[in-house]
């Protein structure tokens, strides 16, 4: 941090048929007052440490995720609603999240491993025709538990798999999977029809996917709710 | 063993000290070494899919992801105070930390930055500290906020005209307006 008297953004004094002078005085006030300024780059050893963590707990996950993924296929049939825990973990410690699993090492590593890393969702299907749309329902907006911008990468008789690409709510996993209702079973009863290569954006409480247009195809303007509501 | 460790720094060797300025800017230094970590493992396993081959390409993408893994690094402990503040018989809000960078003691200029910066809508001061600190563009920042260009410039314009307007009216409070201007 710098003490001297900072440039004012305000002046007018500065020549008027500059490039946006006073853009280039707000930009060097901001960067006078870098809070990484001071930043040391990282030592070797310190950089090292961190290639290996990231790439242990990648291989480790790799490992894993098949069996993962079945288990949590299977818990998500024989409980059919709520989000469903593979491996009792998840929402019970929610803080075990991906970003907290990626800087484990040894013991832990095995640990992190057995996280999951699928959030399963299911969907109750169909709408009610009484219903306010998100962007008149912050209140509703607000309390998501789960939001992410996803692509549907895959689309069975009774599950669609997303791969997400941006988390606004929720502990980001590699992937989401939204199961059909047990009573429908069949994907053509949800309340979104998701089609393979489609991006959208999902969001959900209790592990129940909402519908009344929170769970839509991507659209900037429910982008725009959630970007207010969560960023 | 060695293979790996070449692809990798071929791969995400540029943007790590970029990232975790991104990340310093935004936590504190605890939370950073982890978020860091979380942020290059999600890049690692996406890096057959990363978008772009140079590292001023992939930069934007790169915050993108820290953005979000740094979100995500805040609601668990935003569950973790309210667990506590559960625990202690608090109310959620009085357990709820604050934005990590907020309204400062007005003191010196550092601290008016800081403090500005808290005054903006978290919108805003986002895309002023991606324009002046991570140096981006309107583009760079659409690609990191997942917004339109033009909403980013938008945005932009907005945020600049709103840190003016805050910077004037607590400078003039603090007895530090430049030249006696008055607050218009």
């Amino acid at each position: 941090m710098t003490a001297e008297e900072p440039l004012d953004p305000l002046d007018p004094s500065g020549p008027a048929e500059a490039e946006h002078p006073q853009d280039r005085d707000l930009a060097a006030l901001l960067r006078a007052h870098d809070p990484a300024a001071d930043l040391p780059p990282l030592t070797p050893a310190h950089r090292a440490r961190l290639r290996a963590t990231v790439q242990e707990v990648d291989m480790t996950r790799s490992r894993r995720t098949p069996l993962l993924a079945a288990a949590a296929a299977v818990a998500v049939i024989a409980v059919g609603g709520g989000l469903v825990l593979a491996g009792g973990s998840d929402d019970t410690a929610p803080d075990r999240t991906a970003a907290e699993s990626a800087t484990t090492s040894g013991d832990d590593a095995g640990a992190a491993a057995v996280a999951p890393t699928v959030t399963d969702l299911t969907d109750a299907g169909g709408v009610s025709a009484k219903c306010l749309p998100p962007e008149s329902n912050p209140q509703v907006v607000a309390a998501q538990e789960v939001v992410v911008d996803a692509v549907a990468t895959e689309v069975s008789d009774d599950t669609v798999t997303l791969t997400p690409s941006r988390w606004f709510a929720g502990a980001p996993t590699d992937l989401v999977v939204i199961a059909a209702p047990p009573a429908a079973g069949r994907m053509s009863e949800m309340s979104v029809e998701f089609v393979p290569g489609e991006r959208y954006l999902v969001s959900a409480t209790g592990g129940a996917v909402t519908a009344c247009g929170f769970t839509a195809p991507w659209s900037a303007d429910l982008e725009a709710v959630y970007e207010a509501a969560f960023s | 063993m060695r293979e790996a460790e070449g692809d990798f720094e071929a791969r995400l060797g540029g943007v790590i000290e970029p990232v975790r300025r991104f990340l310093r800017r935004r936590c504190d230094p605890d939370t950073v070494d982890d978020v860091l970590a979380d942020t290059l493992l999600v890049l690692w396993r996406r890096r057959d899919e990363l978008p772009a081959t140079t590292d001023a390409d992939l930069l934007p993408y790169a915050y993108g992801v820290a953005r979000g893994c740094l979100a995500n690094a805040r609601r668990s402990q935003e569950r973790r105070e309210r667990l506590r503040g559960r625990l202690l018989g608090l109310r959620a809000s009085d357990a709820a930390p604050g934005a990590v960078v907020g309204p400062g003691d007005p003191g010196d200029p550092a601290d008016h930055v800081a403090a500005v910066l808290g005054l903006l809508p978290p919108a805003q001061a986002e895309v002023l500290r991606l324009w002046a600190w991570e140096e981006l563009g309107a583009g760079e920042i659409a690609t990191v906020l997942g917004i339109t260009p033009n909403a980013a410039s938008l945005r932009l314009q907005r945020a600049r005209a709103g840190f003016r307007e805050h910077w004037r009216q607590i400078r003039t409070e603090t007895g530090h307006e430049p030249g006696g201007r008055r607050q218009p």
